[in-house]
């Protein structure tokens, strides 16, 4: 039973807020990811979790215990770095019981739970080889036995597969999540890889400029973003500038003079500036004209192996893309897209996506 | 599927390689010709020497042949015997002393934050830029007796005679040796510890350890082979050392590099002066056979 608790917490150097006013909490036996683009305040927010950073403002709260004034190793907490981290003096089995040794754990105890840790991260027998003898993806696994042998209530990573090459981080990522699982532990995993979050994370906290901008899961992030930030940061979004109007019942955003009709917004007056997004999967082409679809000039297709993806411009709504299958062919047809599933985001102008 | 066929391997370029080999050896031969003109020739003909012995007739006349009477003078000669352990003896003092404070001050450098700390990471490096005699003069004014210390003390109350004697004593020696080693040896232990990554440090942390074992099992055997070359390079100079024991020196026992320049100059004894520098040049060898042996285990690591 572990759950963590951030409440309200801010990190500032100088003037510039790294993370500012985070308020998370995490129940027991969570994957939560911390999602966002270089400079966010991700590592920061995981730090501050760790104890390596003291939060300007706030609390952070691990099983209801206030741990905001706890150094890091005197907290329930094990963090894998993405840099591995392992001592290169120590062999793999020195570096697992290294925690264990300070905490006067009796040799023949130690010796085994290493071996088991081993085990649980699939690596067995390499007790007495050093860290630079091993794979990058070798060497993580070792790190994450290390992390995971003294029996932390909260894992946290740091980008821990950033440093491994494109196949090896997805076989990791397998791993990690299995790992998670069989010891049910709670855990915080910082990348700015979407795919990452999206396929390891139970919850995904996506992080922009020190705030949480959205906290769901996979789908409640990429199908309904509550931000144009998540909704540009999360996969691809065609976007337009427009108004909003309300009109029996349906809400349009208007973009020079045409509309598009949109998901309903809550607490945003009619005449507000909205950034209206819709996902290229979404996008339906058709080859004649019907209302609410508008021509495309210039379509040109792309090949992305799997698919194909149309791309055009509206001379009002600007450049649009649609996804469409391989099958799909130009000919001397016009083509007409209709905008479907459309959200639009009231934000003020500092706030949109950048 | 993979049923390529592979072009036969292409034949190697013996014309190619032996032109490299030629630039090689004439990229090495001016090194090769000065270490032969300046390090091989005089080693050489410094143990020829030293087995030389020069026997005098009654009637005054020279006459010379080969032994091992100048070594066993050396290690039997109770004044030349104490040039040899006195030699040894400075050099490891000073090197410990150097050690302890430099890795105190890198270790500050390192880990420490703050005005002072700052403050003392601009001004360590000053000695570095002094020469050794005038640092000898220096400590020479300023540490002898009836010196600039000696007289501060005086003022405040301390009777004459009380201050002891360091400048033309060991101790003088050594708090020069200090004086001038202590920036090179802090600058080379601040990069060793440099190299240790924070997150090296901070995982530690987080398994549990406190700074002190931090020290003990992380920082101090990942320091130690940079460590240890930095004390086999004190050894040597403190041991080869002329200027410092020369002007700071005590008259006996002394330091083989300046007993060396007497025997040659004033005692006229080339034979004596040889044997002492193969002596100085026998124990640089000990150190860098150490020094060779930790290069080789790091890289084997
Ligand atoms: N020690 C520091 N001093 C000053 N500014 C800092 C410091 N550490 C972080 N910052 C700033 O705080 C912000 C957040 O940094 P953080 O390292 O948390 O970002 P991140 O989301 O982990 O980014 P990345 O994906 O690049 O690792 C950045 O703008 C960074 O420049
Ligand atoms: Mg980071």
């Amino acid at each position: 039973m572990a759950e963590v608790e951030l409440r309200g917490v801010s990190k500032y150097y100088k003037e510039v807020a790294a993370v500012s006013d985070v308020s998370l909490r995490i129940p027991d036996r969570e994957f939560v990811a911390l999602l966002g683009p270089s400079g966010c305040g991700k590592t920061t927010t995981l730090r501050m979790l760790a104890g390596f950073i003291r939060p300007d403002t706030g609390q952070i709260l691990i099983d209801g215990k206030d741990v905001t004034d706890l150094p890091p190793e005197r907290r329930p907490t094990a963090m894998v770095f993405q840099s591995y981290a392992l001592w290169p003096h120590m062999t793999v089995g020195e570096n697992i019981s290294f925690g264990l040794k300070l905490r006067k754990v009796p040799a023949a105890q130690i010796a085994e739970r290493a071996r088991a840790m081993l085990d649980v991260v699939r690596l067995p027998g390499v007790e007495h080889r050093f860290p630079s003898q091993l794979s990058g993806g070798q060497q993580q696994r070792v790190a994450l036995a290390r992390a995971l042998v003294l029996g932390p209530k909260i894992l946290l990573l740091d980008e821990p597969l950033s440093n491994l090459d494109a196949k090896l981080r997805v076989r990791m990522r397998d791993e990690i999540r299995r790992i998670q699982q069989e010891l049910q532990i709670t855990t915080v995993y910082v990348t700015h890889d979407q795919e990452e979050a999206l396929t390891m994370a139970d919850r995904i906290a996506v992080m922009n400029r020190g705030v949480i901008q959205q906290l769901g899961d996979a789908n409640d992030i990429y199908d309904r973003p509550a931000t144009s930030f998540v909704a540009d940061f999360i996969g691809q979004s065609n976007f337009f500038r427009g108004t909003l109007r309300r009109a029996n019942g349906v809400t349009w955003a208007h973009i020079g003079d045409e509309r598009v009709a949109v998901e309903p917004v809550d607490g945003a007056p009619d005449g507000a500036h909205v950034t209206v997004s819709t996902r290229p999967e979404v996008v339906e082409v058709v080859r004649a004209p019907e209302p609410g679809a508008f021509a495309l000039d210039d379509p040109r297709l792309v090949n992305f192996g799997a698919y194909q993806r149309l791309a055009g411009r509206h001379p009002t709504l600007g450049p649009i893309e649609a996804r469409v299958p391989k099958s799909f062919r130009l000919d001397a047809r016009p083509v007409y897209v209709k905008l479907t599933r459309a959200r639009a985001f009231a934000e003020p102008e500092a706030e949109m996506r950048d | 599927m993979a049923s390529t066929t592979f072009a036969a391997p292409p034949r190697p370029r013996p014309r190619r390689l032996d032109r490299s080999r030629l630039a090689g050896l004439a990229l090495v031969a001016p090194s090769l010709l000065y270490l032969t003109v300046f390090v091989f020739i005089p080693v050489v003909k410094a143990i020829t020497t030293s087995f030389t012995v020069r026997d005098r007739d009654n009637a005054g006349n020279y006459s010379y042949r080969v032994g091992t009477d100048n070594y066993r003078a050396i290690f039997e000669t109770e004044t030349l015997r104490d040039n040899v352990i006195f030699t040894v003896l400075i050099a490891v003092i000073s090197v410990a002393i150097v050690f302890a404070l430099a890795y105190s001050i890198a270790l500050a450098l390192r880990f420490g934050k703050g005005p002072a700390v700052r403050f003392l990471s601009r001004i360590y490096v000053i000695p570095l830029f002094i020469p050794s005699v005038i640092a000898s003069y220096a400590m020479i004014t300023f540490l002898a007796n009836h010196g600039f210390v000696d007289g501060l003390l005086q003022r405040v109350g301390f009777p004459d005679e009380s201050f002891p004697r360091i400048v033309f004593d060991w101790k003088g020696i050594v708090i020069t040796q200090v004086w001038l080693s202590l920036p090179f040896m802090t600058v080379l232990l601040s990069s060793v510890l440099l190299e240790i990554s924070d997150t090296l440090v901070e995982s530690a942390r987080d398994v549990g350890a406190s700074s002190w074992q931090i020290f003990r099992h992380i920082v101090l055997p990942l320091s130690a082979p940079g460590a240890l070359i930095g004390i086999t390079f004190m050894f040597l100079g403190v041991v080869g050392g002329f200027t410092v024991p020369y002007l700071l020196g005590p008259n006996a026992p002394q330091m083989l590099g300046v007993s060396m320049v007497y025997y040659m100059t004033n005692y006229f004894e080339p034979y004596v002066a040889s044997t002492q520098a193969v002596v100085i040049f026998l124990l640089s060898l000990v150190a860098a056979i150490y020094y060779v042996r930790q290069q080789f285990k790091r890289e084997v690591r």
